[in-house]
């Protein structure tokens, strides 16, 4: 059973309204400007954090666990579609800057199917602009690789700003969208960070909160 | 920019968005074949004459500023050549999903949309989107329904784009495909004919053969894997006869047969995208190969290669050994006119290295008996079978050209594999040596060239496989393209 969002999340300013999404021009626009810093004919290098790692949208032909330095998966954007809705809205995972470092996965995009690939990309995280296309560079299996990735733009409405992890998991727990539960999109990247042996100490803890929360414990 | 394209079509839309364009396409090409059927339907049951002024084929369209204008370098294909507009119908989009999702997918990358789709002002005929409409009812009926509704005109149906010998009216668009509409659908429904299944289940690697053995090889491999791996979706068999895998899907098998023995039987052993492989039995000649060929081009295939039975032209080969072509002798004439004999059909070296690689992989040969087993060289390719007739003429053009094998197949396969920028290869399997009195004759077949002869569709599978595991992209060579491309592969 799922239970609503205590007074304890209150303060936190929820959407009330959707997001502007981006035309398809602006985000073709954004997806070209992306690509003209591509350098010269370097294998196209994506890094997924969350839900691309565990359902990603393009042909890849490799696929390797990584590390960057200097940033962290947090639980900072409001979903109101996929796994949330105005009554409930849920959360999604970002990438902020921060101290330390986050795994993830790298994959390498099919050559025949790049364009496309990277068009559904585009159409899945840059639907509102909650998220900037950035070249980062990443401690891959093989080294070093420059890999494009999304970081939050903590400026933009969509952001859900510093959020107590009890609070998260109380967002979470009361959340459900489109694509499912907003618990169980945690709950997925979770067994793939698992999976691939990138611990995430964070995530387990805030699992563990959201499940009891849903079994009525809390 | 949208000018450009009103006079192919009307109520046009812009897109900026490959799978938002590829929903109008497909929009566009059921509202014009629901108008057929419904009209159809109308005229055979009460005899309403049909409204089909829009049921037509789908447009695509792009204009290419000449301000900041850049061709794409990265691949051979997926830009355009030079600014200006830039068109094409489309047609079955159920078939070419990922085929157009790809190619939009690149356009869009490469160059600023938007893209344009529109209903052309081209006609869908009745017969490519009703099959066996001509089956219906008596003569006279028939000619009623040819004088009511759109019919197939072969004033429209040629390969003028892919030859390069197109001419545009003033102000029409550039061609952004190799073969418009008609021309595709023209195809699929002789493919159909020839092979006894239908287009959708082919796959975009190909291979040709004109050896029943191979097919019987084939149908027990195909089923092997359908029954114990999970590579392969389905196997098909002609008559549409599917036996799906039961690891990959629940679908229940149909068994179908065909209504005759089709003249070139297709096997395809499917995957996702198209992307698994398919055997054609094309039985014997020049004439075969082009036909087959000229109606796979349609459906975009990665690659076709050869796997048949040659005559080896030097005394050092032994029955049984292989011929990997390098160059072709084209004395098969059949494509003189689309392609001049002049024309160098050059060798692909992606396939050229995953053959060699095949044959060391599946015979265990090293090195050194890989040379003396695998020989290399040019294929002659003669539409005579009864060539040692005229022996005399023909060792001179042998002589001439070095060749190493003779057939009737290999090179009419690479020049049109060659013409509509599929790549191709040959690999042979000596069967007889004719210049050197071994002629073919039953019962004549050692031990040794029975092994090769097992081994040989072995080779061509992981062939196939090497080369799609390996990724495609570099498999569409510039080699096979010229400086006025249509942007889509």
């Amino acid at each position: 059973m799922e239970t609503a969002p205590s007074k304890a999340t209150q303060h936190s300013i929820k959407p009330r309204q959707r997001f502007r999404e981006l035309s398809d021009a602006e985000r073709a626009k954004s997806l070209r400007e992306t690509l003209a810093l591509r350098s010269g004919e370097e294998p196209l290098w994506v890094f997924g954090y969350g839900s691309l790692m565990w359902k990603p949208c393009f042909d890849y032909d490799h696929v390797e666990d990584a590390r960057l330095e200097g940033h962290a998966r947090s639980f900072c954007i409001w979903t109101v579609i996929a796994r949330g809705s105005l009554e409930n809205p849920g959360l999604g995972l970002g990438l902020r800057r921060r101290e330390g470092r986050v795994g993830g996965k790298l994959f390498r995009l099919s050559e025949a199917t790049l364009g496309e690939g990277l068009h559904a990309l585009w159409d899945r995280e840059m639907l509102t602009g909650i998220y900037r296309p950035h070249w980062l560079k990443f401690e891959g299996e093989g080294g070093e690789r420059r890999a494009i990735t999304f970081v939050v733009d903590e400026s933009h409405p969509q952001f859900a700003g510093e959020l107590e992890l009890r609070s998260q998991a109380e967002i979470i727990a009361a959340a459900v969208g489109k694509f499912g539960r907003c618990r169980d999109y945690l709950a997925e990247t979770l067994q793939a960070l698992d999976r691939s042996g990138l611990r995430d100490d964070g995530m387990g803890e805030l699992l563990r909160q959201v499940d009891l929360i849903v079994v009525g414990e809390y | 920019m949208e000018e450009a394209h009103r006079s192919r079509a009307d109520d046009l839309r812009a897109y900026d968005n490959p799978a938002s364009a590829f929903g109008r396409i497909e929009e566009i090409y059921q509202e014009s074949a629901s108008m057929l059927c419904a009209g159809l339907d109308g005229f055979m049951k009460k005899g309403i004459a049909p409204h089909l002024e829009g049921a037509c084929y789908p447009y695509l369209g792009i204009t290419a500023e000449s301000e900041g204008f850049t061709s794409s370098t990265s691949r051979a294909y997926g830009t355009l050549a030079a600014p200006g507009a830039f068109g094409a119908t489309l047609t079955r989009p159920d078939l070419f999903k990922s085929y157009y999702l790809e190619q939009l997918g690149h356009l869009l990358l490469n160059h600023p949309g938007p893209v344009f789709v529109g209903r052309s002002r081209q006609q869908i005929p009745l017969p490519f989107v009703v099959e066996a409409v001509e089956n219906g009812g008596n003569e006279a009926r028939v000619r009623q329904i040819q004088s009511h509704f759109p019919m197939p005109d072969l004033r429209r149906i040629d390969d003028s784009i892919a030859n390069g010998t197109y001419e545009l009216e003033p102000g029409d668009p550039q061609p952004l495909t190799l073969f418009g509409a008609e021309r595709v659908d023209f195809s699929l429904v002789r493919l159909s004919h020839y092979t006894g299944t239908s287009p959708e289940y082919f796959q975009r690697f190909v291979l040709f053969t004109n050896y029943q053995r191979y097919v019987d090889e084939f149908i027990e491999y195909g089923l092997d894997e359908i029954q114990n791996g999970d590579t392969y979706k389905c196997f098909v068999g002609p008559g549409n006869d599917v036996t799906h895998n039961p690891r990959l899907t629940e679908k229940r098998e149909v068994r179908g047969h065909p209504s005759k023995a089709p003249q070139m039987p297709a096997y395809h052993l499917m995957r996702d995208k198209h992307l698994g492989i398919t055997l054609v039995n094309i039985g014997i000649g020049p004439s075969n190969a082009k036909t087959i060929t000229d109606h796979l081009a349609v459906l975009r295939p990665h690659c076709w290669i050869m796997v048949g039975h040659c005559g080896g032209l030097r005394k050092s080969q032994d029955l049984g050994d292989y011929v990997l072509a390098h160059a072709y002798a084209r004395s098969d004439h059949v494509l003189d006119e689309d392609l001049p004999p002049w024309v160098p059909v050059p060798p692909i070296a992606e396939v050229q290295v995953a053959l060699t690689q095949g044959v060391a992989d599946i015979c265990h040969l090293e090195e050194a008996e890989l040379k003396s087993r695998l020989r290399t060289g040019t294929v002659f390719t003669t539409d005579d079978r009864d060539w040692e007739l005229r022996r005399q003429d023909l060792a001179q053009q042998m002589h001439y050209s070095r060749a190493i094998a003779v057939d009737m197949e290999s090179a009419t396969i690479a020049a049109n594999g060659y013409r509509f920028r599929v790549p191709y290869g040959t690999l042979l399997c000596v069967s007889d040596k004719p210049l050197h009195g071994e002629l073919k004759m039953p019962g004549m077949a050692n031990r040794f060239y029975q092994e090769r002869v097992a081994q040989h569709l072995k080779i061509g599978i992981s062939t196939m496989e090497s080369l799609r595991d390996q990724g495609v992209e570099s498999l569409h060579s510039r080699k096979l393209r010229s400086f006025d491309e249509p942007a889509f592969r």
